[in-house]
């Protein structure tokens, strides 16, 4: 097994071994459960671009535009995260949820997408985003976008001109894989437990 | 962090992480089809997408992606077929992962392009890595008379392609296979006594894996080839033709074996322009003796012999086999024999789809005017259907009768 920084010996007496094995249990619980986020580059939607008016007015109510660089057929999965004190009044997008600041957004063969928000009496925000292609496994943020309320712009950052799209990854997905990382991670977890509680013992 | 909670923590941590050990890699239905009416609508695919995005930056994708693509690429419904042994076959999801038990199942994956898929095979496949340089590289899980269904089971496919009938067959492989989410589908994917049901069979197929095009672009591949034999042999006189096989044929005067109605080369032998001797034999495999074959006085005998896929490297090979063909039998005054028209021919003309090519090289021997090079077909099928490199110049025997011998 791996020795830990400092030697095993320093940690058999401290119970620091026994937090580094919940830890390392916590670690690999959370591989399992959540999964390893893998993509696979194909052909599909290339970018989405956010456009949104620098300045609002104070109170004012204004649209945001999703443009998705893309041909049909489209299935995109958008999260669009709107800053603290605006709020989400309506969307052109026939499928979406809010929760609190988020909005998701289902779009099906759409090419363009507008939400309108409601500025608050002042203040700034950025609004950011993500977006996954459902036909391309392609996945990428949206640039972020910065409003000042009734002032002046405060970036260049909308519309995103550099495309905004955040590499995928290349890891090729492998099917069935999390079973094999599953198992291993329930070996290693046995041996932690079982090396925990002797060494809990040996104190 | 005491002792106890520690062990609560881990006990919690390893509860967590059951489901993701004991939940099946995918669930029978539709992805996103709450309704469960095999209909996946717009409205229940947008909400498995927002569903999948609730679950926050970790994403997992996989079923509302599966979704999207049915519901793009399907019309969102599941796929289904009634394969060769007359079973429906449905499915509900992509298929990524396949099992094939048999060497013309790989062959036809690999027409279809759809090889990158493969994640078992048996041990036929693995011997011939020329042929199936990807597929063969994969985890063999068998031979054509046993499986190791666990290890089949380990590869989680969701597709296995097992013959109809035979040793290893789809029932059976259905049978062990059960509550494993695992799709079993019955093809024999060569010809059989029923000619077309190889190219169905092919677009059944394809239509599981998505690959309708590559389907259509063989039969179309054939159905020329197939259609300028026609052509050419049609009105013209048909010659005698014996067939037999190596075990069958050497050392015998006896029991010599044969092809008969219903047999694969006794139906190309027909559709290359020849009259099989044996075409009143009441069985697919008759037994004759080398009196009989002189009496009847072929004008051709075609031997399949050597390797079960692709050619000779030396003519030494086939020319031994005729020689031992001959041994002991008086045929010296057979036409076949006068006019040098015996000729040994490697297993791989009747092999599945690898077949229209022992339909030209059969008509180039039974017509030697037929314009067209078995060289070439042969190469345009490995280059374009298997997307191998074909031996080009290094002069491999295709058929081997002495005089009149093919080569790469």
């Amino acid at each position: 097994m791996r020795r830990l920084p400092g030697g095993t010996a320093n940690l058999r007496n401290s119970g620091l071994r026994c937090r580094a094995a919940v830890l390392m249990v916590l670690f690999f619980t959370l591989f399992i459960v959540n999964g390893p986020l893998t993509t696979v580059q194909g052909a599909g939607i290339e970018a989405v671009n956010r456009v949104a008016p620098a300045s609002p007015e104070p109170g004012a109510e204004f649209v945001v535009t999703l443009q998705l660089g893309g041909e049909l057929p489209l299935v995109v999965g958008i999260t669009e995260n709107l800053p603290a004190g605006f709020k989400f009044l309506s969307t052109s997008c026939e499928h979406f949820e809010v929760s609190g600041q988020r909005l998701l957004l289902a779009v099906i063969n759409e090419t363009e997408v507008r939400y309108t928000v409601k500025a608050p009496s002042s203040g700034a925000g950025t609004f950011s985003g993500t977006w996954a292609d459902m036909l391309s496994e392609r996945e990428g943020s949206i640039a972020p976008t910065a409003v000042n309320v009734g002032g002046t712009a405060t970036g260049p950052v909308s519309p995103a001109s550099s495309g905004t799209a955040a590499a995928p990854s290349a890891a090729p997905e492998v099917p069935g894989f999390e079973a094999v990382f599953t198992t291993l991670s329930l070996l290693v977890v046995t041996l932690l437990a079982v090396v925990a509680l002797k060494g809990g013992r040996d104190t | 962090m005491s002792k106890r909670a520690s062990c609560v923590i881990i006990v919690l941590l390893l509860a967590l992480a059951m489901p993701a050990v004991v939940m099946p890699s995918a669930a029978a239905g539709l992805p996103g089809d709450e309704d469960g009416n095999n209909r996946l609508t717009e409205t229940e695919l947008a909400r498995s997408i927002l569903s999948a995005l609730k679950s926050g930056p970790q994403l997992d994708l996989a079923d509302a992606r599966n979704a999207a693509h049915i519901y793009v690429y399907w019309h969102g419904a599941p796929r289904s077929i009634v394969d060769t042994t007359g079973r429906p076959v449905t499915i509900y999801r992509p298929v990524k992962r396949i099992v094939v038990l048999s060497s013309d199942g790989a062959r036809a994956i690999q027409i279809l392009g759809a090889e990158d898929k493969v994640v078992g095979i048996t041990d036929t496949v693995q011997k011939f890595p020329f042929y199936f340089p990807t597929i063969s590289q994969q985890s063999v899980v068998g031979t054509w008379r046993e499986v190791n269904w666990e290890a089949v089971v380990a590869l989680d496919p969701d597709l296995l392609i097992a013959p109809p009938a035979g040793t290893i067959n789809a029932d059976l492989a259905a049978g062990k296979l059960e509550g494993f989410n695992i799709t079993v589908v019955g093809l024999y994917l060569y010809v059989t006594d029923d000619y077309d049901r190889i190219f169905e069979e092919l677009e059944e197929l394809a239509l599981l894996l998505e690959k309708e095009e590559a389907a259509a672009r063989y039969i179309a591949w054939d159905d020329d080839y197939e259609a300028q034999v026609h052509d050419f042999v049609a009105g013209r006189e048909k010659p005698d033709v014996f067939l037999t096989y190596t075990s069958g044929a050497i050392g015998k005067t006896s029991d010599i074996s044969s092809y008969g109605p219903g047999s694969t080369l006794y139906l190309l032998c027909e559709k290359a322009g020849g009259r099989p001797i044996t075409e009143h034999a009441t069985s697919s495999y008759p037994k004759v003796n080398a009196e009989w074959v002189l009496a009847e006085n072929p004008d051709t005998m075609v031997m399949l012999c050597g390797n079960v896929f692709g050619w000779w490297d030396i003519e030494s090979e086939p020319a031994d086999l005729l020689q031992q063909l001959m041994a002991g039998k008086s045929w010296g005054t057979l036409n076949a024999t006068v006019n040098n028209q015996i000729f040994a021919v490697p297993w791989s003309v009747t092999n599945g789809f690898e077949h229209t090519y022992g339909i030209v090289l059969l008509a180039k021997i039974l017509h030697p005017e037929l314009d067209i090079d078995p060289a070439e077909v042969s190469k345009e099928f490995l280059e374009e259907f298997l997307r191998v490199d074909y031996p080009e110049g290094e002069k491999k025997v295709l058929a081997y009768s002495g005089l009149a011998t093919f080569k790469t």
